[in-house]
């Protein structure tokens, strides 16, 4: 094996022995996967380019036949501009920051805690817990979304502290803290490693809190950065649960300020122009974090 | 530096036995090996000194201080594991610092002890590179640096060598045993690998099957095995066990094997005497049995013929494996020996440094 060579991609994964191309059927097989790949991308990216197509046209091209759009492009960016003055945007960006960030930040803490008391410290019946833990992913939120709703606006503490959260941050933050599917991630991830780093850190004199912060967080980088990012994106983007929750404009999410002027009968290069702007700091994010994303997901940080 | 003492310690999961009553002494600044087998306990044990385990029963003392329920970070010990457990997020000084850090040395003092492990082990120029940058011996001075700097009571080592490759583990061999040399600490060692543990141990604790077969001095494990396991553990080739009966005969004692006899020693005879027409079991190493035109005291007595199966050239030395028609045995010649496959050939055997076991319980009877 040691000899063999191999196609390789960026980060020196093992795609396809080189040798198996010379056989006919194989290089067809090759081919017939890289077109199947090539075809999923461009339908994945289809919406995507639509949006960015109908924000660039000038209003009265984008219903127009295909033949007239080519014919008469132009690229109009005022929409854009338009798209920024209509709404606060900077007040949305700051509310969907401040809500996306809170959340994966709780997220990660309570997730990673824990998968790692689920994974190494094996409390008992920690096996139940788990199995109680996954089955809540099978339970689609529109069932939960109501008891949720009655659960935020009769908030108590104990049964005392009685609070409505309906129209305030907490109510967008608080339901997105806990997260089975993290948990579950994280546990796989922690279960790969070697206790040897625990019990090295515990000789070493360190506590179980200590040993978590200091040792295990900053080693589990990788999938901190995978968690953190895709659930950044899908608290971007979510928006019934925010429009459940909100109808106060000054906390108001991205996602709500879009659907504000939708229902205000803006024009559609208007609103795309908006939803652009919205995505962008998903898009960075992507764009700056893919490494960390490909191989967090690829569970692979441990290997030398 | 400490004195380890373990009575009667035991180690059960569930109803599966892991140790069974060990009683073990480490005197204060020896090197002390746990060897066996996979599965026999060896890691157990040392992972229950450290705390890392709990003691189903039995008492572990280290400075006559009682520790079964004292948490590992308290027991003043430090541990070097099979696959380092370096932090990867860390540099070396990092690691090396970590522990002193949270004991609140002050930084002037941890820098001191860093450099001064750090020289011990050569591993001055590595100490801002992260662990994923230093090759496998690398790594393990590393981890017995973070070990040092701490300068605890006992050090523990897990099979620490057995991730690097022939060559460097002979030379990390000779290093740790120098390294005890010069900080006369307290030093429990697990290894499988019995060349570690004769060479570097000062007493060598063989275990097989969750139990303490033989405590002793090198030398004196090559020299007077308590059993048939020990006796094969130890030593490389093995010892070759030869199944055969006593029998009286010319005024002397014989063993006989079908194929052949040899006389033995008068010296052994007193302890050999009851088990007179019994079965029992001839050890004789490989090191013992000698080509007959190099053995000085070639007799009829000490003399065997048998046909040579292989032979395995090792440069200074050869392994011939050879039959007696009945039992495959193992010479260690002389390079020079001039033997082939299928030759019969006239071996002496080394008579007085032969062993015999109760072919029953496998007890050493001599």
């Amino acid at each position: 094996m040691a000899n063999r060579k191999f196609l390789q991609d960026d980060d020196s994964r093992y795609l396809f022995p080189v040798y198996e191309l010379k056989d006919k059927k194989n290089r067809l097989i090759y081919n017939v996967w890289g077109i199947i790949v090539a075809a999923g991308a461009i339908i994945t990216s289809l919406p995507f380019l639509w949006m960015l197509l109908t924000a660039i046209l000038p209003q009265g091209l984008i219903f127009a036949p295909v033949a007239k759009i080519a014919s008469d492009f132009s690229v109009d960016l005022s929409s854009f501009k338009k798209a920024w003055e209509l709404a606060p945007f900077g007040l949305y960006f700051f509310n969907s920051i401040l809500v996306a960030g809170s959340v994966v930040a709780g997220q990660i803490l309570i997730s990673a805690m824990a998968a790692y008391s689920l994974s190494k410290l094996k409390p008992p019946m920690y096996q139940v817990i788990m199995a109680l833990l996954l089955s809540t992913i099978m339970i689609p939120f529109e069932t939960i979304a109501i008891p949720l709703y009655l659960f935020m606006r009769d908030f108590s503490i104990a049964g005392i502290f009685k609070l409505n959260l309906i129209n305030t941050y907490w109510a967008l933050i608080l339901p997105g803290l806990a997260n089975a599917f993290n948990i579950f991630i994280f546990k796989s991830f922690f279960d790969k490693l070697p206790n040897d780093f625990i019990e090295a850190a515990r000789v070493d004199g360190y506590g179980e809190t200590e040993i978590f912060f200091r040792i295990i967080l900053p080693i589990s980088r990788s999938i901190i950065t995978v968690i953190a990012i895709l659930n950044f994106v899908t608290i971007w983007n979510s928006f019934f649960w925010p429009l459940i929750v909100t109808n106060e404009p000054n906390i108001y999410t991205l996602m709500l300020g879009i659907y504000k002027i939708i229902e205000e009968g803006q024009p559609w290069n208007i609103v795309m122009a908006a939803v652009t702007i919205s995505m962008v700091p998903t898009i960075l994010g992507f764009i700056f974090f893919q490494k960390q994303i490909m191989r967090g997901v690829l569970f692979t940080t441990l290997q030398e | 530096m400490a004195r380890v003492v373990l009575k009667n310690v035991g180690k059960k999961y569930g109803s599966v036995v892991a140790v069974k009553n060990a009683n073990i002494v480490c005197e204060d600044k020896e090197f002390l090996i746990l060897v066996g087998p996979s599965g026999c306990g060896k890691t157990t044990t040392l992972r229950m000194i450290a705390g890392l385990e709990e003691i189903t029963s039995g008492e572990i003392f280290i400075d006559d201080l009682m520790v079964n329920d004292v948490p590992p970070k308290d027991r003043d010990i430090a541990m070097v594991f099979q696959n380092y457990a370096l932090y990867p997020h860390m540099t070396v000084y990092e690691n090396m610092a970590f522990g002193l850090k949270l004991r609140k040395y002050p930084a002037a003092e941890i820098k001191a002890r860093v450099n001064e492990a750090a020289e011990i082990l050569s591993i001055e120029k590595y100490l801002k590179r992260k662990p994923k940058e230093l090759s496998g011996g690398e790594r393990q001075r590393v981890a017995v640096g973070r070990a040092i700097v701490r300068k605890p009571k006992v050090f523990l080592f897990d099979e620490p060598l057995s991730n690097l490759d022939a060559k460097l583990r002979v030379q990390m061999r000779a290093e740790l045993s120098k390294l005890h040399t010069r900080l006369q600490a307290t030093m429990i060692y697990v290894t499988h690998d019995q060349v570690e543990a004769m060479t570097m141990g000062e007493k060598i604790v063989v275990m097989k099957a969750t139990e303490v077969q033989q405590i002793a001095s090198p030398k004196e494990m090559y020299n007077k095995p308590i059993n048939k396991f020990v006796a094969g553990f130890i030593g490389s080739p093995s010892m070759n066990f030869i199944e055969g009966t006593l029998e009286s005969k010319k005024g002397g004692m014989y063993f006989n094997e079908e194929n052949f006899e040899v006389r033995v020693p008068d010296t052994m005879m007193e302890k050999l005497k009851g088990k007179m027409g019994a079965e029992v079991t001839m050890g004789i190493r490989p090191e013992d049995i000698y080509d007959k035109v190099y053995a000085p005291n070639a007799s009829a007595d000490n003399t065997i013929v048998a046909t040579v199966e292989v032979v395995e050239q090792l440069g200074s030395e050869s392994n011939v494996y050879l039959t007696t028609g009945k039992t495959p045995f193992i010479a260690k010649m002389d390079s020079e020996a001039e033997v082939e496959v299928n030759q019969e050939v006239e071996l002496v055997l080394d008579m007085n440094k032969a062993h015999f076991f109760d072919s029953q319980t496998e007890s050493a009877i001599i």
